[in-house]
């Protein structure tokens, strides 16, 4: 059993996204408003994604740029088929959709889990958060899709959230795509 | 002098301004004067085109004179005594003014018979007999010709009903008292450019304000697209209701020619310096002066003004603090304390300064100064001018798009106790200011509530909607209005500032328009920014305006600590509390541009935070999900979702969207919606908690 751990252990420790291919999903990904959702941005705000790996476990790092300075920025951390991972929510900020009368709800957690739905190329994220809407506190759910476009170099975000009817589909791309 | 006793006449003003009369003749209220043709509201006059009638009363005798035509003219003169006894009238002339194009003729050598009877106090009766010569010969012809004045006195209809004429529209006269409520018109182009047409329409919009000082004689028109989209509505309404006469000047020369009485003399801005022309406006109105370029020179010369001021290479290599601050030592003293002028908005190679008339009316102090706090220098001067303006003084224009922010700009003014009334592009003041409401008119909002009766909330999502940015921009005048209910922020300084507009929109609005009080203010102010103590009178100002415009929905709306996204637009209890004191006859609030967070209810009276943006741009099928989800995530009933909608969105484009969202979901006026959630308010109470003391 030993070498097989190892192996295993091995494989953990290996970044995830490491493909003959290329970077995978790994990198930094900038939004292309023209091929995406009308996102409810205020004032051409634009969302950015930062994406690593760092034994086993990838972190996202969404950030959204307003007036070129970054007004909000969250992390997603999880280990992809391991157990949910819960953080404290820090600001009011619901970045999703700035027209809503929705606010995050800091000091509660946000509860990520993800896995591969296609090795390398299709990660699927679960995140269930709570937010403030002029009721009070309630619980939404969103299933997200990373699905990497085979050219490496595009990535679409399809979020499917517990209260929404439609999914919204963000497109971003590749910032460097040289890598 | 005691503070108080300073202000309290300025805060009486807006009051007080809308009792006063309009500067009728003597005669008003009776038949007797002259009265000339308003002739879009008139019966057409073949041949003569117009006509005056005159009317005197001598102890129990009666004239009237009727002069058809002007230069070529038939005058008929006939004295009568009232009650019924008859006159004979010998018939010398065979011109039958009224209609010269038929082939009638009077018929010379006869007698006309005339009688005179007074109907009730506002009405004459003149019935005549005659003979009238056609192609086969004579006939008799009886006509009554009624003369009746308005309720209000400003129109006298006059109609002539004859025996001959039995099918037709009736033909009917309308006119008005002689040299009452006549003006000009100027047609301004679409060219806004430093480089293009500015100093033309800097110089007739600097006329107007001169001109204007003199009474209400000047209205510009301008293009289609002006962001203020009622311009040529409201001069159709002041033409057709008000019975205005406008003669149109074609060119500057026209224009000049016409107007040049009222104006002492000429300032030259440099076209090099784009601000040089702000502190022109500022010359122009201390001095009554127009403002011109150096190609305009010899225009004005020719009309035989001279020059007050000449800024040609007098600023340049200035920055504008010191442009400002030479301008703030040579003029301020002699600028109003109560008026300023930001003229902002588009920054560099345009500018839209169509505010300028109102600040030469008032003798303003102009700039373009930044209110942000890192430019340090423009911005201690803005510190400085509004620190020296009477407490809750009208900051008028809008701040540079090149400057600063909006936020930043009426954070300042606010902090002040000052109230912004924008935008730059604002047209017509000056003449909007001096045409009061109809005399006897009533402004009387559309309400829903009965008196008496509080509605009771199903279990269902309720929707209502307010268009962002008061009523002069935006969908007034766009497709859709009317076929839902929406509600309307009113600039409340209307009762004043622009009386007879505020008519124009209030008889205008259909039982859907529901109308309300913003912004935060007697004007656009930040709460959180203004010193209670003047908040506290400004709320109170704003509740008297209230009164006077028949609202009971107030909106407040503050960035101050930064927006929605960046900051936070909510408020805390103690200034919530403030509106609640302040306005007892209110029977909500409404909070927030973009979404807000501030909720509560007190005595059935809610106070609710939009929990919806609706942009222009945002596709349907994404705002109906929104407003979906919103629903989803509001699951208690009612859920009471308070939409706001940017004024560039058309109601038909809106009420697409709300049909969507299915039966679950109504539409409903906003006064009845705020009712509702009053009665069952299923939002939590939520205020802004300010930070401790020493804390970050």
């Amino acid at each position: 059993m030993r070498p097989l751990l190892g192996i295993m252990a091995a494989f953990l420790l290996l970044p995830w996204h490491v493909s003959a291919n290329g970077p995978g999903l790994e990198g930094a990904w900038r939004f292309v408003p023209a091929k995406s959702t009308d996102i409810a941005s205020w004032d051409d705000s634009q969302p950015q994604l930062e994406i690593s790996s760092n034994a086993g476990n990838v972190r996202i790092v969404r950030s959204w740029l307003y007036r070129a300075k970054i007004a909000c920025t969250d992390t997603l951390e999880f280990r992809p088929g391991g157990d949910p991972h819960s953080t404290v929510i820090l600001t009011e900020v619901w970045p999703e959709n700035w027209f809503m009368g929705v606010l995050s709800s800091p000091g509660d957690p946000m509860i990520v889990s993800g896995l591969w739905v296609e090795e390398g190329s299709v990660l699927r994220l679960l995140v269930r958060e709570t937010v403030r809407t002029s009721q009070g506190k309630t619980v939404m759910a969103t299933t997200a899709d990373y699905t990497l476009g085979p050219d490496g170099n595009t990535l679409t975000v399809s979020e499917k959230r517990s209260s929404r009817p439609t999914p919204v589909i963000l497109v971003f791309e590749r910032k460097d795509p040289s890598r | 002098m005691n503070r108080h006793l300073q202000i309290i006449p300025f805060l009486l003003l807006p009051l007080i301004l809308p009792l006063i009369p309009y500067a009728a003749p003597a005669q008003s209220g009776t038949l007797d004067g002259k009265w000339e043709l308003i002739r879009d509201r008139s019966t057409d006059i073949d041949l003569y085109g117009t006509l005056t009638v005159e009317i005197r009363t001598q102890g129990a005798d009666l004239t009237i004179i009727r002069t058809w035509g002007s230069g070529r003219s038939y005058r008929d003169s006939i004295t009568v005594p009232v009650g019924g006894a008859a006159v004979s009238v010998p018939v010398t002339n065979r011109v039958f003014p009224s209609n010269v194009f038929m082939g009638f003729m009077m018929s010379v050598g006869t007698q006309r018979e005339v009688r005179a009877f007074r109907e009730g106090g506002s009405g004459i009766r003149l019935e005549e007999s005659f003979r009238l010569r056609g192609s086969q010969g004579e006939t008799d012809v009886n006509a009554a010709n009624l003369f009746t004045l308005s309720p209000a006195g400003e129109t006298l209809t006059y109609e002539i009903r004859r025996s001959t004429r039995t099918s037709g529209p009736p033909v009917k006269f309308v006119l008005k008292r002689e040299g009452s409520a006549a003006g000009y018109v100027i047609r301004l182009e679409d060219n806004w450019e430093l480089a293009g047409k500015i100093p033309l329409q800097a110089f007739l919009i600097s006329l107007q304000g001169v001109a204007n000082k003199n009474g209400p004689l000047v209205y510009l028109l301008y293009p289609e697209n002006w962001p203020f989209t009622y311009v040529q509505s409201v001069f159709e309404y002041y033409r057709e209701k008000r019975n205005y006469s406008f003669r149109e000047l074609k060119t500057a020369e026209e224009a000049i020619g016409a107007l040049g009485k009222y104006v002492k003399g000429y300032v030259v801005w440099d076209r090099n310096v784009r601000s040089s022309l702000i502190v022109a406006f500022t010359v122009a109105g201390l001095e009554s002066a127009v403002v011109v370029s150096e190609e305009m020179i010899p225009l004005v010369e020719k009309a035989g003004l001279k020059p007050v001021e000449d800024f040609r290479g007098k600023f340049e290599g200035w920055n504008d603090t010191k442009i400002y601050t030479w301008a703030y030592d040579k003029y301020w003293s002699r600028c109003s304390r109560e008026f300023i002028i930001w003229l902002g908005g588009e920054p560099g190679p345009v500018m839209k300064p169509a505010v300028a008339d109102w600040g030469i009316f008032k003798g303003a102090f102009f700039s373009d100064l930044s209110c942000r706090v890192t430019d340090t220098t423009e911005y201690a001067l803005s510190g400085k001018l509004l620190s020296e303006m009477k407490p809750m003084s009208l900051v008028m224009g809008w701040h540079s798009y090149g400057k600063d922010l909006e936020r930043e700009f009426v954070k300042l003014t606010s902090s002040f106790g000052h109230r912004v009334i924008g935008l730059h592009t604002l047209p017509n003041l000056s003449f909007s200011a001096q045409t009061p409401a109809s005399p006897g008119f009533k402004f009387t909002n559309n309400h829903h509530l009965k008196p008496g009766v509080t509605p009771v909330p199903g279990k269902k999502v309720y929707v209502t909607c307010i268009q962002t940015d008061g009523m002069g921009l935006g969908a007034w005048l766009k497709p859709g209005r009317g076929e839902i209910p929406y509600a309307w922020e009113v600039e409340t300084n209307y009762t004043w500032m622009a009386p007879a507009m505020a008519e124009y929109f209030y008889s205008m609005a259909t039982p859907n328009d529901f109308l309300i009080g913003c912004l935060s203010g007697p004007g656009y102010l930040y709460p959180k920014a203004v010193p209670p103590v003047l908040l506290r009178k400004l709320i109170a100002m704003s509740r008297e305006q209230m009164k006077v415009l028949d609202l009971n929905v107030f909106e407040t709306m503050d960035y101050s600590e930064g927006a929605t996204v960046e900051g936070n637009s909510d408020l805390p209890k103690s200034i919530v509390d403030m509106y609640y004191e302040g306005m007892p006859d209110a029977i909500g609030f409404v909070n927030g541009y973009a979404p807000s967070y501030t909720f509560a209810v007190k005595d059935g009276r809610p106070f609710i935070s939009y929990d919806y943006y609706l942009s222009p741009e945002r596709p349907e099928a994404d705002a109906v999900a929104d407003l979906k989800e919103l629903a989803r995530v509001n699951s208690k009933r009612p859920y009471f979702e308070l939409l706001h909608i940017r004024e560039s969105s058309d109601v038909r484009r809106v009420k697409g969207i709300l049909d969507k969202l299915g039966p679950e979901f109504e539409v409903v006026p906003l006064d009845l919606f705020l009712a509702m959630a009053g009665k069952d308010p299923t939002f939590k109470e939520r205020f802004l908690v300010p930070p401790e003391k020493g804390s970050q």
